[in-house]
């Protein structure tokens, strides 16, 4: 089937060639016919695509050796949970994900707007077939899933360890749906310049897919801290690496955007602003790949090396060029329909945002790009840590969450000083109350600005708290429903301004989590043996005993250690290191069980209150002699009975059958005769609310993103429309 | 299996050109688009943002963040402007009727959408305000 796979994706590459072709005609002639050709092409592409993604997924799962791809990636002991998601492990099954779930989502906006957008639609297809077509390309030409092998090995070289984690089935799709998503308000920008379409229109088209976007992205950003956090074994959740960088900075543009598309579409304002905002999201978004699969940046997330940073820097750069082209060619068409009415109104607000999430993805790319940056001017490629990122990151994050307290609260237009009055005295009041609270809590000041933020994070909540409580009244004034009918209501009914509402507090509980673990975390290295202890932030934590398992897939050593405080018990922590056979023959025949790549399996007792973490790092020095005699002593056995020929399958079997033994016994005495280890143990306070923050933030998001009800949405229009119908008789 | 192979491909292939030809067997070929009916596309658009707009300052009046006042005035700005855009799409509305018909014609292979189904809905009421 692996020759199915190939024709396939060469026969969605041609199909990509003439929807460009296609759209284009159509869109310049105005002859329908070849706009919806064109658009049945991207239709064509994603069904050709979803076959040819299956055909990988079965050989994955079936553990197809002669795949190239599989027989690198997978292995017959590799779980089958695993065997799936090793599809997006290789560069080859990422770029078809990538292009595949591209031509989903488009096949999902064309259908969606089939009937609307009728002049930006073509050019905007033919960017999206154009985005396809440039994938393809590299699939087609460069990195095909389906290269198969002559020789096909018994057994595969199993997937990345640290990529065996429950995250990672979700990360890539999730962060690659994010990034194509981005793509499509990107091309009705780009259709809309071209078009002179340039009021709300492509806005409104769009608009749930720009939210979609930023939804999937930080979904997959949040997954990808949560694997780190749980899976690297250095106790963080985010390191300022290139390729973590390289999804927020996306995710950072295309939220001002969600933003500020609000004031083009009540105000007719912003339109030069908006249009060059999703079409630098769209275009980080491509470099969000390029830096994943170019190797350009060392990363602890590039998984192997890759040949594609020329093509992709081509297509960054056309981007780039027809962006600033399109936006001076229209700039008489983008001006703005009203101005500012005043610095007191929601819009300045939204603009003070805009521009400082703008300055927070600029430190974000200085600081991502200064090692090639360094590298140009000095010859020399120096890199910025996370104290550099730290220092200027945190005063934005100040001001960011003071106006994400304030925009819901002030109004449109203008507010007067008795509506600021109104608003802000109990957001305010939450924030002086927390303040004092945290008088109280000891230690507390010896971090300052942990404790401004947190009563900023009080004003937000209690900013949100009370435009909920003021919904849900009036809701209940203008119904008979009761409270609590009347607050699901007052969110189904304006899903879009509580969903946002929503987001912003599970944002900023996000944010909270971050500043208080990262300011009052304690972090200790020990080395303990069985039935030490050690001392961290008042706990103790005693080793207790090892545990060691040689499974088919890999060797565990493991610890198991007690945690307890004031002589009470707190928890119980297992925590252990995997290490998966090498392939590499020089490593020796026990060698090679032992000194392969290895993953680790972390300890941690979350809670509301604060996370204990603790990674254990065994040190296989002590096996070492042993581990080299046991080379010598195969080594010879093995040349001894493949020597003379007279060697059949099973004198071969039970020579590994032996082998087995030993590695397990090797394995064994790790418990039998402990020696000492090194832990890494970490107190971190309210880590845990990062996660719940995050959950809370997309279930805002999807609150947002879903539809309103038709039957309301009716209804709201007929009586608008009769209101409007009076005003009209008596005018 | 390799002939096999080869007529899934052949399958798949005349799957293909037959769902992306299809446009342009059914006679349509010379016909073109109607600037009309992107006009009142974009009319919709800004008639649904306007109303959108004043559902916010209502919300905004309700929960407090304007005076009433304040409200009334800015209501009564909106609701001009909302009716502006209903007298300019009703004026348009003949010409693009015509033309929807047509397209009803065309699109008659593919589903009514939710969506579709709501703007002609609202279409509706609206032609019974002008």
């Amino acid at each position: 089937m692996a020759t199915v796979g190939r024709a396939l994706t060469m026969l969605a590459f041609a199909v990509a060639i003439y929807a460009i072709g296609a759209s284009i005609y159509g869109g310049v002639t105005r002859r329908r016919a070849f706009v919806d050709s064109g658009r049945r092409a991207i239709y064509a592409i994603a069904a050709v695509l979803t076959f040819a993604f299956a055909i990988l997924e079965v050989a994955f799962l079936r553990s197809d050796f002669s795949y190239a791809l599989v027989g690198s990636h997978s292995s017959t002991t590799t779980p089958t949970f695993y065997k799936a998601t090793a599809v997006w492990s290789s560069q080859e099954g990422s770029l078809l994900l990538w292009v595949w779930l591209l031509s989903l989502w488009s096949s999902l906006v064309l259908y969606l707007t089939r009937r609307s957008l009728r002049e930006i639609a073509p050019y905007a297809q033919a960017v999206l077939a154009g985005f396809a077509f440039f994938f393809l390309l590299l699939i087609v030409w460069r990195e095909s899933p389906f290269d198969t092998v002559a020789a096909v090995p018994a057994e595969g070289m199993g997937l990345n360890p640290l990529l065996r984690h429950p995250a990672m089935m979700f990360h890539p799709p999730a962060l690659y749906s994010g990034y194509t998503l981005f793509s499509i308000p990107f091309a009705f920008a780009i259709g809309a310049l071209v078009a002179n379409r340039l009021n709300a229109e492509w806005i409104q088209g769009t608009r749930r897919f720009a939210l979609a976007a930023w939804l999937f992205l930080g979904i997959g950003i949040v997954l990808g801290a949560r694997w780190s956090y749980t899976e690297l074994g250095w106790g963080g959740y985010w390191a300022w690496d290139p390729v973590e960088n390289a999804s927020l900075m996306p995710w950072l543009t295309g939220t001002a955007f969600i933003h500020s598309i609000m004031i083009q579409e009540k105000r007719g304002m912003l339109k030069v602003w908006n249009a060059s905002l999703i079409l630098a999201t769209g275009t980080l978004a491509i470099m969000g790949t390029f830096l994943v699969r170019s190797g350009i940046l060392d990363s602890i997330h590039a998984f192997g090396a890759s040949t594609l940073g020329v093509p992709f820097l081509i297509l960054i750069g056309i981007m780039i060029l027809s962006s600033i082209g399109l936006v001076v060619w229209r700039r008489e068409s983008l001006k703005s329909e009203h101005s500012l009415d005043s610095l007191l109104s929601r819009e300045a607000a939204f603009i003070l945002q805009n521009i400082l999430l703008l300055a927070l993805c600029f430190v974000i790319f200085w600081g991502t790009f200064f090692p090639l940056i360094s590298e140009a001017v000095t010859g020399t490629k120096a890199s910025v840590g996370p104290p550099w990122f730290d220092r200027y990151i945190t005063p934005v994050a100040f001001a960011l969450v003071a106006l994400i307290g304030i925009g819901p609260l002030i109004s449109w237009r203008r507010a007067t000083a008795a509506n600021l009055r109104r608003n802000f005295v109990f957001p305010l009041a939450a924030g002086v109350v927390t303040l004092i609270g945290l008088s109280f809590v000891s230690g507390a000041w010896e971090e300052p600005k942990a404790v401004v933020f947190t009563a900023l994070v009080a004003i937000v909540l209690a900013g949100v708290g009370q435009e909920l409580f003021r919904g849900t009244r009036a809701r209940q004034a203008m119904s008979t429903e009761k409270a609590p009918l009347a607050f699901v209501s007052l969110i189904r009914r304006n899903r879009r301004r509580y969903g946002g509402y929503i987001v912003h507090a599970g944002f900023v509980i996000l944010l909270f989590g971050v500043a208080v673990s990262s300011s009052f975390e304690h972090s200790k290295d020990v080395a303990l043996r069985p039935g030490q202890q050690a001392s961290i932030d008042g706990f103790d934590v005693s080793y207790v005993r090892g545990y060691s398992e040689a499974l088919p897939e890999k060797i565990v050593f493991g610890a198991v250690l007690d945690v307890s405080k004031d002589d009470k018990h707190v928890a119980t922590l297992r925590t252990s290191r995997g290490f998966y056979p090498s392939q590499d023959p020089s490593l020796g025949i026990l060698g090679r069980f032992f000194q392969g790549e290895a993953e680790s399996e972390v300890g941690l007792r979350a809670g509301f209150g604060r996370d204990i973490w603790t990674v254990i790092n065994p040190d296989l020095l002590p096996m070492e002699r042993d581990i080299e005699e046991g080379n010598r002593v195969f080594a010879t056995l093995m040349r001894a009975a493949l020597a003379d020929g007279t060697a059949d399958d099973r004198e071969l079997n039970e020579l590994f059958g032996v082998r087995d033994q030993v590695v397990a016994g090797l394995t064994d005495r790790w418990v039998e005769r402990p020696w000492t280890a090194d832990f890494r143990l970490i107190v971190s306070p309210m880590a845990t609310w990062i996660w719940i923050g995050a959950i809370i933030t997309f279930c805002g998001g999807a609150i947002a993103l879903w539809p309103a009800p038709a039957t309301a949405r009716r209804r709201v229009t007929a009586t608008y429309a009769a209101r409007l119908a009076r005003d009209l008789a008596r005018s | 299996m390799k002939v096999l192979e080869f007529l899934l491909v052949l399958v798949v292939l005349a799957g293909v050109v037959a769902v992306v030809g299809m446009p342009l067997r059914s006679g349509r070929v010379e016909e073109t688009e109607r600037r009309e009916a992107a006009e009142l596309a974009e009319l919709e658009a800004a008639k649904e943002a306007k109303y959108r707009e004043i559902r916010d300052a209502e919300m905004d009046f309700r929960t407090g963040k304007l005076s009433k006042e304040d409200h009334r005035a800015l209501d009564r700005g909106l609701r001009a402007e909302a009716i502006q855009l209903l007298r300019r799409i009703d004026a348009l509305k003949p010409a693009e009727e015509a033309a929807a018909r047509v397209a009803r014609s065309e699109d008659a292979a593919d589903a009514p959408s939710a969506a579709g189904e709501d703007a002609t809905d609202a279409t509706r009421s609206d032609a019974r305000v002008g």
